[in-house]
């Protein structure tokens, strides 16, 4: 007994430093998403390392390659061909809207880095998720303070500790039909398109769900005017002046044209209003939205974005040209 | 609610803690009680959509039950105590076998369709059993519980509510009463305790889950041998991390509260043989159905044939208290097949007509039944449980195993490549999990100082001596802190428990 009311006293201390260790450890400011991680490394190897770079970051579309496709090189690797000059990729699967953007924030702060691809597509502009505290702490070092890593709005938001999830995320309902959450569309649907889809991989065989897929990711969410700004404020930062180059990257339109008439007309709507936005805020962008023609997108079914070789060729071109045109 | 969500950690578990303490010492234990029994059925509640009402009922129609028996005249408890249990069975099934024996008519073309679905309400398993115990010990005369809040309580707790550990009457209620009340020794050993739990859950059970689940996912067509085996090595670490990582934040998140909980696991996967298996998983189980289902048919007292009938008999409930299925009657059987012949063979060796295993020959016997056994447990149905037990066979042929860089060179050769792929971090991962789970001290061995949980009579040394046993200083207080905060930092997305559906 006396033992332990002695154990009972010396326990104070090592408890205090328990739980401030642990709260230390848990608020650190650094990525908890190990992809974020591997490309903050890469970040840091491009400025450890001499000779002017160019900077790529953005989601699956930049590295996804079909599987019919004989040019295995990603958009990255195109653009890095076409300008003669290496290419730092900083893109990666599922990257999410405030990643995108503060990535490139964070490369624009980068030794080394002389030129920031930044691609975004439009659907990213409705997603008014967030990250983990931790990571959202971490960029507000490394990228500046944009809106999107002010703590304070976060909070505001009602989003905490835990990241928040982009509408498109979850699941919905269209036209009376229920479709699960984006995990449950990879499995019910993606994954049986995927496994059978013939070359070329364009197009998809199931017009409803592609329908509902296309109402989710451009008509139903609408714009987070707070995107629309941070991109705003990224271009107009003295730092991006020359170095920055937006590219509202390519939509389905072959896809979409064969979409009813008012979802058509709303997809081209949200297309044409953020083009709006940013020429009314005197924002070079490359709109390289109707850029792609038939032929030019694989995986039709996901509404992902995602290009063939020749669609990919035709951003890298026209990335290219505009970074060449700029110097 | 579950214990790795930042509501739990970070609202619900102070307030609870700050209250429950504060009415303990201003207020006495009869508040406290009350205060631990609503924040427990809150806990319970704002996690079940479907029947939050069912435990109340449950509760109360048990805490009654418990009365008539008590009251009731010596030739009558009997049938009482027979009747509650029915009871609680009959509702048991209902609610978790009704959807499985529908399932059964319409397949024999006895029924056209469902007339309804019933959904399985969370903990019911658990609760139900635990108060099944209870309606016995009180026929014992071994308990009695005249106040209704403390009774609550015992059932509702939410450290132990939703997976166990199954427990007893006698050994909680008077701690309830009495709790143990050094508090910074007990919040430091619950914290170490619910980090270690907590790294077990985020850092070792779900990324071994996320192989398991790939595999389990691609086995409805076709699993070649080198995957068939990952896969179940990966549910194997999956659900051992997942259920003893829960139990030891149970037994921590409880002596935050002064109150020891039995303890559920003694690293099973360093067993030499299958009935040994079973002193170190899921313990609280094993003792549940080792004194209420094996002792009362009969047990070992009427003859070695009867023994083994009632162990197939008892291990067959088991699996089916898992969940409505033949998978987890086929677990069950096999189980119980796997025991009688591991008591056959010891009492033949006890004769000296055959031999004792070498321990490390045992070792890997019982590993290696005990992993094809899981395959049913995991599988949805049969037919992927034969698959995989195909894959395993090398039924489905031998084809290069697609790990990373690997299955590259397999294509260079010209060879077969197994169509499950994964990545070569992720199969590193799955063998450091392994050794981890064979080589390293158990979370009781690490707190062997501090005496975490309780022990069950007839389960052996729960925590015999190790080299890494946690001192109260500041270095260890430096790296459980940091653990814990790496496993906080892990918490990503929603990540349930495997027992959570039983």
């Amino acid at each position: 007994m006396r033992r332990r009311a002695k154990l009972n006293g010396r326990a104070v201390a090592p408890l205090f430093i328990l739980i401030l260790v642990a709260a230390l450890t848990f608020l650190f400011p650094l990525p908890r998403e190990q992809r974020m991680l591997r490309v903050v490394a890469k970040a840091a190897v491009a400025a450890a390392t001499p000779g002017d770079k160019v900077a790529v970051v953005g989601n699956s579309v930049i590295g996804h390659v079909s599987k019919c496709d004989a040019d295995r090189r990603d958009i990255s690797a195109m653009i890095a061909d076409d300008l003669h000059r290496p290419v730092v990729d900083l893109s990666y699967g599922g990257q999410a809207f405030e990643e995108t953007v503060n990535l490139a924030g964070m490369a624009l702060r980068t030794p080394h880095i002389r030129r920031v691809i930044l691609p975004v597509p439009i659907a990213g502009f409705a997603d008014a998720d967030a990250m983990d505290l931790q990571s959202q702490a971490f960029f507000r070092l490394a990228a500046g303070p944009l809106a999107m890593n002010d703590i304070g709005a976060r909070f505001g938001r009602g989003i905490y500790l835990s990241p928040g999830i982009a509408e498109r995320v979850n699941s919905f309902t269209y036209k009376g039909k229920a479709y699960p959450d984006y995990n449950g569309v990879k499995t019910q649907y993606f994954e049986p398109e995927r496994r059978t889809m013939p070359c070329p991989e364009v197009g998809g065989r199931n017009p409803e769900f592609m329908e509902a897929y296309y109402w989710i990711n451009f008509v139903k969410p609408d714009p987070w005017p707070a995107h629309l700004a941070d991109v705003r404020r990224l271009a107009e930062l003295p730092s991006a002046k020359g170095r920055l180059t937006i590219v509202l990257m390519p939509m389905d339109f072959p896809g979409v044209r064969k979409m009813p008439a008012t979802l058509q007309a709303d997809v081209v709507r949200r297309r044409d209003g953020v083009l709006a936005y940013f020429r009314n805020a005197e924002v070079d962008v490359l709109d390289a939205t109707d850029l792609v023609g038939p032929g030019g997108f694989a995986d039709g079914y996901c509404v992902c974005g995602h290009l063939t070789e020749s669609g990919r060729s035709a951003v890298a071109k026209a990335v290219a040209a505009k970074v060449g045109g700029a110097g | 609610m579950l214990f790795n969500s930042y509501e739990f950690l970070f609202a619900y578990l102070p307030c609870v803690l700050a209250a429950y303490w504060l009415l303990f010492r201003t207020a006495g234990p009869r508040w406290s009680i009350l205060w631990l029994a609503a924040a427990s059925l809150f806990f319970y509640v704002i996690g079940e959509h479907a029947y939050p009402w069912l435990i109340v009922v449950s509760i109360l129609f048990n805490y009654g039950a418990g009365l008539a028996i008590g009251a009731a005249a010596p030739d009558r408890r009997k049938l009482v105590a027979a009747a509650a249990i029915t009871v609680n069975l009959l509702g048991l099934f209902y609610f978790k076998y009704f959807n499985f024996a529908v399932q059964q008519f319409i397949a024999v073309g006895a029924l056209e369709k469902a007339p309804w679905v019933v959904t399985l309400p969370i903990g019911i398993s658990f609760y139900t059993f635990t108060q099944i115990a209870y309606i016995a010990d009180v026929y014992a005369k071994t308990a009695a519980e005249r106040r209704l809040p403390s009774y609550g309580l015992f059932v509702s707790y939410f450290p132990h509510l939703i997976a166990g550990p199954i427990l007893h009457h006698k050994e909680m209620m008077p701690q309830f009463l009495a709790p143990s009340r050094r508090l910074p020794l007990n919040l430091y050993i619950g914290a170490a305790m619910f980090a270690i739990g907590l790294a077990k859950k985020v850092l070792l059970a779900d990324p071994a889950g996320l192989i398991a689940t790939g595999t389990f996912g691609s086995a409805a067509e076709s699993v070649g041998f080198f995957a068939a085996w990952v896969g179940t090595l990966a549910y194997g670490l999956q659900i051992y991390f997942d259920f003893s990582g829960y139990s030891d934040m149970a037994i921590g998140l409880s002596l935050m509260l002064g109150i020891r909980l039995p303890i559920n696991f003694n690293s099973p996967y360093k067993a030499t043989s299958i009935l040994q298996f079973w002193r170190r998983w899921h313990i609280t189980l094993s003792r549940f159905l080792r004194d209420y289902l094996y002792i009362p048919l009969g047990g070992s007292r009427r003859g070695e044939g009867r023994r083994y009938i009632n162990l197939l008999t008892t291990m067959i409930l088991g699996g089916i208290w898992h969940g409505a299925g033949w998978t987890f009657l086929v677990w069950g059987a096999l189980h119980g097949a796997a025991q009688a012949i591991a008591h056959a063979w010891s009492d033949l060796a006890k004769r000296g007509r055959v031999t004792r295993l070498p321990a490390w020959f045992g070792w890997a016997l019982t590993m290696l039944f005990v992993l094809i056994a899981w395959v049913p447990f995991r599988a949805p149905n049969l037919h992927v449980t034969m698959n995989m037990w195909k894959g395993m066979a090398g039924l489905n042929g031998f084809a290069f195993p697609a790990i990373g860089p690997l299955a590259g060179l397999g294509q260079k050769l010209g060879v077969g490549i197994e169509a499950v792929q994964f990545s070569t971090l992720g199969v590193a991962q799955l063998g450091l999990i392994s050794l981890i789970a064979v080589l390293a001290p158990n979370s009781q061995q690490i707190m062997r100082r501090y005496r975490v949980g309780l022990s069950s009579p007839g389960y052996g040394d729960l925590s015999p001596p190790t080299r890494f046993t946690l001192r109260l200083n500041w270095t260890s207080a430096l790296l459980i802190g940091l653990m814990l905060g790496i496993a906080m930092r892990a918490i990503g997305s929603y990540s349930e428990f495997i027992y959570f559906q039983f």
